[in-house]
């Protein structure tokens, strides 16, 4: 029996679990969704590889992929190819809203390292000790970026609607009373 | 948990294609269990050779060689010269004297300086 046969099940049940978190989290370090997807298929082949099953195989995928999409090289096809795909990163729902799309923007439009945080909270709930011992850092750290992420992801959507409906000057007063960042 | 983030879980992350996962796990279709069966080796393989060896020899008491018209001799030649240790048609093959003066066979006459007369040139004669 060879390695894939043996990391087969394991392996599996790990990719149906987390395979659309981590595609979203590819989004979030800001690779296009087929290449979300080159990463999620070069991270599951070393996966199958291994000679045994990880300890904690939920973190160590997630350490792989994320170490895997932060190195990954992009040719030409495939920055020609990005810039025609769809930017949808949710699936379609019936009940989907403006406002739903509206969000969905101001989340690719946070700061690549506020996302990263949302996303694994929020989709991998993943906790801040969780997320402090992938990234290396502090969880204080963390959890300041991610209310930070929030904050500006709040504001955003307050501000696109005010934007619409209110003066100016209402916006901006929203914006001053946000809650302080930590 | 705010409402904001509550509404963001209630969105699901776009799946990848179905592909991915094709290519990850699917594997080749399994011999079907009777050839798995390792005892079916044991007979199955000198069985094959046996017919094998006997549809071989079968077929080499059946073979004809290939049908020579009377008329290409250039055929005839090359299949004696091709194989002419195993062809039997050797042994029927036999030069004639007629067959030795080659010069006779494609020239019955010399060339006759008379053959001028006969061409349909007009002469001064």
């Amino acid at each position: 029996m060879n390695e894939t046969e043996l990391n087969g099940g394991w392996c599996q049940s790990l990719y149906e679990q987390k395979a659309a978190g981590l595609i979203l989290y590819g989004r979030a370090l800001g690779l296009s969704h087929s290449e979300a997807e080159d990463v999620v298929q070069e991270t599951f082949v070393a996966l199958l590889r291994l000679e045994q099953r990880p300890d904690e195989p939920e973190y160590y995928c997630l350490r792989t992929f994320r170490n895997r999409a932060l190195n990954y090289h992009r040719g030409l096809w495939r920055r020609l190819a990005r810039e025609l795909e769809s930017v949808r990163w949710f699936e379609r729902r019936t009940d989907s809203s403006e406002a739903e799309a509206e969000a969905m923007r101001c989340l690719a439009n946070l700061p690549p390292e506020q996302r990263e945080v949302i996303v694994l909270k929020i989709w991998h709930d993943m906790t801040f000790e969780a997320i402090g011992r992938l990234f290396e850092m502090s969880p204080n750290t963390v959890a300041g970026r991610y209310r930070y992420g929030l904050n500006k992801l709040r504001l955003c959507l307050k501000g696109k609607t005010y934007a619409r409906d209110e003066p100016l000057g209402e916006t901006i007063a929203i914006m001053d009373a946000a809650s302080p960042l930590g | 948990m705010s409402p904001l983030e509550k509404q963001l879980q209630s969105w699901t992350p776009r799946r990848p294609s179905a592909k991915i996962a094709r290519r990850l796990f699917a594997r080749a279709a399994p011999a079907p269990a009777f050839l798995r069966r390792t005892e079916v080796w044991h007979w199955l393989t000198p069985v094959a050779a046996c017919v094998l060896t006997l549809m071989v020899a079968v077929n080499s008491s059946n073979r004809h060689l290939p049908q020579l018209s009377a008329r290409d001799n250039a055929a005839y030649f090359a299949t004696v010269m091709f194989n002419a240790a195993t062809s039997n048609v050797q042994q029927t093959f036999a030069l004639s004297k007629m067959d030795e003066n080659v010069e006779w066979n494609i020239w019955s006459h010399p060339f006759p300086a008379q053959t001028v007369r006969w061409s349909a040139l007009p002469t001064n004669r």
